[in-house]
């Protein structure tokens, strides 16, 4: 059951072999507070959601309680008991 | 490749062959599925690397000790971490493993994109990048070819001295070290 205080983390599938295999409670008021919380637990998973730089990876999509948070997603405030996901954007083409 | 296996990086995998008689048997899959960049096998065949380049996910590394029947992760090679960076879309993030090469028995060189030379001391668990090519002046001139980032795509280690070590970059030179990547 999710902690009211914090938000609930669910990875995509596709990184099942390293992620948590279920939604986590995770500490933070910020997208990445609440990934590097999660991150702590699972060292592994940080090279899979961002670059060398602790950016983003270009094609990573967040969802903050059912909406794609597009832009400066990792400073994206969270509520208490926010739903975040991490999953992977269908690139391609041209956003211009 | 080792004398009597061969490692073949496909877009579905590692695919591992041995020896047998005129031919060549498959022995194993590794990585079903997963596009394997490039690997890099010891004369024996019992260490093998394999570079990972998972789109969305990003480059990985992986080490087999027995021949690519199991696996362990590796942390890749990366830039060093610039303050700010989180901010800025300029500091760079490796988006590639474009070589890897013996440098001396435990110690390997990795090229990568963009063009970063990293070497590591402890049979790839942790690397450092070559700071002296990557702030040659030189490199600023540098360009992809036919890709965004310039890549380091070849590493040569002299058979008679592993200092003396040839690199290739597209699209920016040739480089050559004597003193192991000193200068």
């Amino acid at each position: 059951m999710q902690h009211p205080d914090m938000a609930l983390v669910t990875f995509t599938a596709h990184l099942a072999r390293i992620a948590p295999p279920a939604p986590v409670d995770a500490a933070g008021t910020t997208v990445a507070e609440a990934l590097r919380d999660v991150f702590t637990r699972y060292p592994a998973l940080r090279g899979y959601v961002l670059d060398d730089q602790d950016r983003l990876r270009l094609h990573i999509a967040i969802f903050v309680d059912g909406a794609h948070v597009r832009a400066d997603a990792l400073n994206y405030p969270l509520q208490a008991a926010s739903d975040l996901h991490v999953l992977q954007a269908l690139s391609g083409g041209n956003t211009a | 490749m080792s004398q009597n296996r061969l490692h073949v990086a496909t877009r579905k995998g590692l695919m591992i062959y041995e020896r047998a008689g005129a031919g060549w048997t498959h022995l194993r899959t590794a990585f079903a599925g997963a596009p394997v960049s490039l690997s890099l096998a010891s004369d024996d065949g019992r260490t093998v690397f394999a570079a990972l380049n998972l789109g969305h996910f990003g480059t990985k590394l992986h080490r087999s000790d027995d021949g690519g029947a199991t696996w362990t992760e590796l942390a890749p090679p990366a830039f060093p971490k610039v303050e700010g960076a989180e901010e800025t879309e300029k500091a760079p993030a490796v988006v590639g493993i474009w070589s890897l090469a013996w440098a001396r028995p435990g110690q390997l060189w990795c090229g990568t994109a963009p063009g970063g030379l990293f070497h590591s001391a402890d049979h790839g668990a942790t690397w450092a990048l070559n700071e002296s090519l990557w702030n040659h002046p030189s490199r600023k001139r540098w360009m992809g070819g036919g890709t965004v980032d310039p890549a380091l795509h070849s590493i040569v280690v002299d058979p008679r001295d592993p200092n003396g070590v040839a690199v290739a970059v597209s699209c920016g030179g040739v480089w050559r070290t004597a003193d192991g990547g000193k200068t």
